[in-house]
């Protein structure tokens, strides 16, 4: 019902625009024009949310039931905190957002983390766990190896 | 009463008369033994004066003969002495000598053995001594061994450090995006290998 939406939400940032960007929509519901997106100070971010909401909501019967229903769904998502070396380029976190709805599920986002200290790789955070994947500590466990070695 | 008076003055005269002339010899008498006696103290006194030069010239005589009765003596007394001394200090010297060799063989003796002594503390002493040496020189050997596997250790250690701090930078910054994506995607699939997602 949601899947589209959903679908293009990959982080915690595209969660908050989305949830203000169906508020934004919600409240353009009772005017005459939509000229209050302006609201959204042209961010094209959110804006591609309120298209995209807009879109949906048409063939909607409750919209306002609709837009209430988006609301659970994004405080429903499930947040995947990745910690990475380095800020990725915007295809590669698109890939990693794709791998994440493909394999854990469609209400899942990613809260980025960025710490250079980990040279590569990832840690996860998730469900409560956390799982260093780094290639910091892959790197330490090898090393661990090579001294019990000498 | 004249007349005795007359006789009694006669005879009054008369014994005066007497009285005087035995006065007078008296007198007489105490003159000549005066003259006696001065006599007799002048012969006295020459005599006595004969006498004293009689004895100062006996004296004066057994005093010459004294003297030369001591000059002999002395002389005498003087040559005993001298050979005495001679004698004496001929055994003075032999018993010197005597002491002088029987000391000598003594020291001798007594040095021979404090050499010996000496001789044998100073070996003793040497040999403790390089023991000593040894046991201290093998133990600062050791020690110093210790300290320097302490230090490569500690050296190794640091270098490893070093080597893998380096080696980790390396890595780090040689990777490409394309790497660090593929590597990061390579987790993802580990973590859902392990059901982490």
């Amino acid at each position: 019902m949601y899947s589209r939406v959903l679908g293009v939400i990959g982080t915690t940032e595209d969660v908050a625009d989305a949830q203000l960007a169906a508020d934004v929509v919600e409240e353009s519901l009772f005017k005459t024009s939509l000229n209050n997106y302006q609201q959204l100070n042209d961010s094209a971010a959110k804006y591609k949310f309120v298209k995209l909401i807009v879109g949906e909501l048409g063939d909607q019967p409750d919209k306002l039931k609709w837009l209430e229903g988006l609301r659970q769904e994004l405080k429903g998502v499930s947040v995947v905190r990745l910690a990475v070396a380095h800020e990725l380029t915007m295809l590669a976190v698109g890939k990693v957002v794709g791998w994440l709805k493909d394999n854990v599920g469609m209400g899942v986002v990613v809260e980025w983390e960025t710490d250079s200290g980990l040279l590569g790789g990832l840690v996860v955070t998730y469900s409560g766990r956390i799982t260093d994947l780094s290639l910091k500590t892959r790197l330490a466990e090898y090393w661990d190896k090579y001294d019990g070695r000498t | 009463m004249i007349y005795v008076l007359a006789f009694a003055v006669i005879v009054l005269l008369g014994i005066l008369g007497l009285v005087l002339k035995v006065h007078d010899r008296l007198l007489r008498e105490f003159e000549h033994l005066r003259e006696d006696r001065e006599s007799w103290e002048a012969r006295a006194r020459q005599k006595a004066m004969a006498v004293l030069e009689e004895a100062r010239d006996k004296a004066i005589e057994i005093l010459g003969e004294a003297r030369i009765e001591a000059e002999s003596k002395r002389d005498s007394l003087s040559r005993k002495l001298d050979r005495v001394g001679e004698r004496e200090l001929d055994d003075y010297k032999q018993v010197l000598q005597n002491i002088s060799v029987s000391i000598e063989s003594q020291v001798d003796k007594e040095m021979g053995e404090f050499r010996k002594a000496l001789e044998s503390g100073t070996v003793e002493a040497q040999k403790t001594i390089g023991e000593k040496m040894e046991s201290r020189y093998n133990q600062m050997m050791a020690e110093v061994e210790t300290e320097k596997k302490r230090k490569l250790a500690e050296l190794d250690k640091k270098l490893v450090a070093v080597i893998k701090e380096t080696a980790n930078s390396v890595i780090g910054k040689t990777l490409s995006p394309e790497d660090h994506l593929e590597l990061i995607m390579n987790s993802l699939e580990e973590a859902k290998k392990r059901n982490v997602l």
